[in-house]
């Protein structure tokens, strides 16, 4: 069913003009990704309420909501500065929102320690948000914009302020958050790729305010529809057809991840009409990445990526592409 | 921040605006229309003679060659300070810093009164050196003369100084610095080559507003100047004003006054604009002190600075209990509290002294109740409005000096059929809220400016109104700082004298009026008494706002 739905917003700064449409089902996880000036933060304020200067219409549950006010919209938002009330203790800060709904004093209790629970942070009721560190700050934030039982949670980069390990442990309980809250409709903005790609069920991928590509993680790293993508999505390799010494005006782009290259440096087993082979290709360098390495190879003045899972013992190896692995692009776009 | 937010900020501040113009363009209007309107109609002839005065000029000279001086003193004190607290790390900094930042809460009327007991001929100096050299004569003779002017004005105004180049000295990275060295220059090199080029805005700055003080300095030109000789474009309004009873001539000043104020207040608003957006701030680790010779430099230089600092309070607190009358006996004597208080008669000012104080006590509590609240208004108008417009209109006051804020007021006066102490009473109120309104301002609107905006919207998007999340969320956040507003604009309402003697017309004494009186009178001892009480409630009002407004003064989470 469909819960929200974008249509022709537009927004028009001096060197910024963003141009989209899109839609939400209810329930669904959806991380908007892309490089910085992208436009998703700008696609959070304008659902929110925060941003007066687009074009555009809004419909949450097919009720026109462009104009409504921000406090109407029902919606919460998780900032990536927590933006917590540094006047209140962190009870107040969670009860905030309950208390404006008029909840009685015995609700609002319950609801604080049942939220509390939920992000893990028990017994915090009367510590000052001033004294919280950036996850358990965070937590708050999360719990005080889940205290409105919004029916559209956004959530601005929340964990972006986080050291890489709190980072982790977070992306994975703002998932199963979701899941237990009957599947809040959640709208997650971030640069990382990883982090969208572990915990949504979709992908909205951005680039200069236009929406470049959307689909399920899958679909996008293993069929990118644009270059962009491809590359945005993941490690790989753009070469043109011609250093395969093919002849052909309908492609011009051949892409291809990592994993898709074999390299041996002695006999291949498999069936060798499934592959390109690119012989003698010089080992340019070796990245070690834990359970298998990354090497850059030289191939005829081509550079290209390849995986393997043991460590190459020649300077010069044959590489194996896998036929199916690679895509073809024509002007940046998939054939 | 969006429109519908936006009204109510609009709207809940348009009294405090329309306030603001009426209070402050009103006297203002009546001033320049004493300078171009005569009985016989328009004229520029009155503000023509003003700007072709060559005497106006000669004054002028001099306001400008002083308020250089005091300026280049005040930094040369300010700035060792300010390298070694930015560098260092140790304890009692934060104490130094705050008793530094007491002396510009300090009525000037009470440090010319402290440099009077302490420089003066028969002052506590003079009484040690001439033991030391069994001379008769004094030996030190500092008082009424330029030194006295440029050292009063020094020490009320290096804590702007030193808190300004402190706290922007701290805030930058000493990456710079450091790759400097790296590089073979030694510190002094670095020092002159990078530090000094780095720090310049924010130089030029407490420079620039440091000389817009001195310009526009009353009562120690008044009193230590001691003599024509001495008289700036201020004094010289007054003089023409009050003495001479010319108060078209005064106006016609004004105007002449006014263009400087003019030029020095946006001056000082370009330069404060420069010391935001001259780099990414990054805060250094401070260092830990462990050399001998840095624990040396550290101990003269805050020796010194307490010395500076403390001196003249102590002087005038030492001097409230010792009695030099032949008439009364010499020797240490608490009689000038007994006069205060109203225990013993007296025959001179003495008696008022009592009234004086609740006069300065009402006075200040009023003006500063009603500035701090406007600038409340103002400030969050302003930020949340990002009204630069509104930002320069709440800071014209400044502009226009105390001297022609009162002068505007007399002609206001002078216009109004009522009579009478309470009309007096309002009149004072009214122009001390105007002279302290820009400090109240200055004040609150960095920390309305640092609240994330964020923080509304979470509190909008969790349902508040505009009107909810102003009250219940930004208010709040300002609490501090709020009360740091008002006990500076308390102190300052309660040391202000330029405007009060102005309007008082002798109806009406305050605290400062009444110390300036005492000293006119010779009545040190009582004088010092007053003074003592003027430091006791400087103190009170300090650590009030100290301890609650300087406790986490952080408004973001």
């Amino acid at each position: 069913m469909e819960k929200l739905r974008a249509d022709g917003l537009k927004v028009k700064y001096k060197n910024f003009n963003l141009d989209l449409s899109f839609t939400l089902e209810e329930g669904e996880f959806v991380s908007i990704i892309g490089p910085s000036g992208s436009g998703k933060s700008t696609v959070l304020s304008i659902l929110a309420g925060l941003n007066e200067t687009f074009e555009g219409k809004l419909l949450l549950n097919g009720k026109d909501i462009t104009k409504a006010k921000i406090q109407d919209r029902n919606m919460a938002m998780v900032f990536q500065n927590y933006s917590l009330f540094s006047n209140m203790n962190v009870e107040k800060n969670v009860a905030y929102a309950l208390k404006i709904q008029k909840k009685s004093k015995k609700e609002i209790a319950k609801d604080v320690k049942d939220l509390l629970s939920l992000v893990g942070l028990e017994g915090y009721e009367k510590r000052k948000v001033t004294t919280l560190s950036g996850g358990e700050a965070q937590r708050v934030a999360l719990a005080r914009a889940l205290a409105k039982k919004p029916e559209i949670l956004l959530l601005d980069e929340p964990l972006s302020a986080l050291d890489a390990a709190l980072r982790k442990k977070l992306k994975g309980e703002l998932r199963r958050i979701h899941d237990s809250r009957d599947n809040m409709t959640t709208i997650y903005v971030t640069h990382d790729r990883e982090e969208a790609f572990s915990i949504s069920d979709r992908i909205i991928i951005m680039k200069d305010g236009k929406i470049e590509a959307t689909g399920t993680p899958e679909e996008l790293y293993n069929n990118p529809p644009t270059l962009f993508t491809a590359l945005f999505t993941g490690e790989g390799t753009i070469l043109t057809p011609s250093s395969f010494g093919l002849e052909t005006n309908e492609v011009d782009k051949i892409f291809f991840r990592p994993e898709s290259v074999i390299v041996k440096d002695g006999k291949f087993w498999g069936d060798i009409n499934q592959y390109v082979v690119l012989e003698n290709a010089e080992v340019l360098s070796i990245d070690y990445l834990g359970s298998r390495y990354l090497l850059m190879l030289s191939h005829e003045g081509h550079q290209l990526l390849a995986e393997s899972e043991t460590k190459p013992n020649n300077k010069y190896i044959n590489a194996y592409i896998r036929k199916n692995g690679m895509k073809f692009y024509k002007n940046d776009y998939l054939v | 921040m969006v429109k519908t937010c936006r009204n109510y900020y609009k709207i809940s501040s348009i009294l405090a605006r329309i306030i603001l113009l009426i209070v402050f363009l009103l006297p203002l209007c009546f001033t320049l229309s004493r300078a171009f309107f005569t009985s016989e109609g328009f004229t520029l002839n009155l503000v023509k003679e003003a700007f072709t005065s060559s005497y106006n000029y000669k004054i002028l000279a001099f306001t400008i060659e002083e308020s250089v001086y005091s300026a280049i003193i005040s930094i040369l004190i300010a700035l060792p300070g300010a390298i070694l607290f930015s560098t260092y790390d140790f304890k009692g900094k934060k104490i130094i810093l705050s008793l530094a930042s007491l002396c510009f809460v300090l009525p000037s009327i009470l440090v010319v009164l402290g440099f009077v007991i302490f420089y003066g001929n028969n002052g506590i100096l003079n009484k040690i050196l001439k033991a030391i050299f069994s001379s008769n004569e004094p030996v030190i003779k500092v008082l009424y003369s330029f030194k006295a002017i440029i050292l009063a004005h020094a020490y009320l105004n290096f804590p702007i100084a030193l808190t300004q180049l402190t706290t922007y000295m701290s805030n930058i990275s000493k990456d710079q610095e450091y790759s400097s060295q790296l590089l073979g220059a030694s510190k002094l090199k670095t020092f002159f080559s990078i530090t000094l080029v780095r720090i310049l805005p924010s130089l030029i700055s407490s420079f620039l507003l440091i000389f817009l003080y001195c310009f526009t300095s009353f009562s120690i030109i008044l009193i230590l100047g001691g003599g024509p000789e001495f008289t700036t474009l201020e004094v010289e309004i007054y003089r023409t004003n009050n003495i001479v009873g010319n108060s078209t001539k005064a106006a016609a000043l004004s105007v002449f006054a006014l263009l400087y104020n003019i030029i020095i207040v946006v001056l000082c608003i370009i330069a404060s604009k420069r010391v935001k957006t001259v780099e990414g701030v990054k805060r250094d680790h401070l260092r830990k002190v462990k050399s001998l010779s840095t624990k040396v430099i550290l101990f003269i230089y805050i020796t010194l600075l307490l010395i500076f600092i403390l001196r003249p309070m102590l002087g005038v607190i030492y001097r409230s209990f010792v009695s030099t009358s032949n008439r009364l006996g010499t020797g240490f004597s608490f009689r000038s509290y007994q006069e205060l208080f109203g225990i013993k008669t007296s025959v001179s000012s003495m008696k008022d002294a009592f009234k004086a104080l609740l006069n300065s006590l009402i006075i200040g509590f009023s003006s500063a109740f009603f500035a701090t609240l406007l600038s409340l208004k103002l400030s969050l108008y302003i930020t949340r409005m990002k009204s630069s417009l509104g930002e320069i209109c709440s800071m014209l006051p400044m502009m226009v000096s105390s001297v022609t804020v009162a002068l505007g007021f007399t002609l206001v006066r002078a216009k109004i059929p009522v009579r009478g102490v309470f009309v007096s009473y309002i009149f004072i109120m009214l122009a001390h809220f105007v002279i302290i309104l820009p400090f109240a301002l200055r004040t609150i609107l960095p920390a309305a400016r640092a609240i994330d905006e964020n923080i509304l919207y979470s509190s909008y998007l969790l349902g508040a109104s505009t009107r909810k999340a102003s009250k219940s969320v930004e208010i709040p956040l300002l609490r501090n700082v709020v009360i740091k507003a008002f006990s500076f604009s308390f102190a300052l309402s309660i040391g202000e004298i330029n405007a009060t003697m102005t309007l008082s017309e002798g109806k009406i004494t305050t605290l400062p009026l009444l110390l300036y009186r005492l000293i006119n009178s010779y009545n040190y001892q009582g004088a010092c008494a007053v003074g003592s009480i003027l430091i006791l409630i400087a103190l009170i009002v300090f650590f009030i706002s100290e301890l609650i407004g300087g406790k986490n003064g952080k408004t973001e989470s």
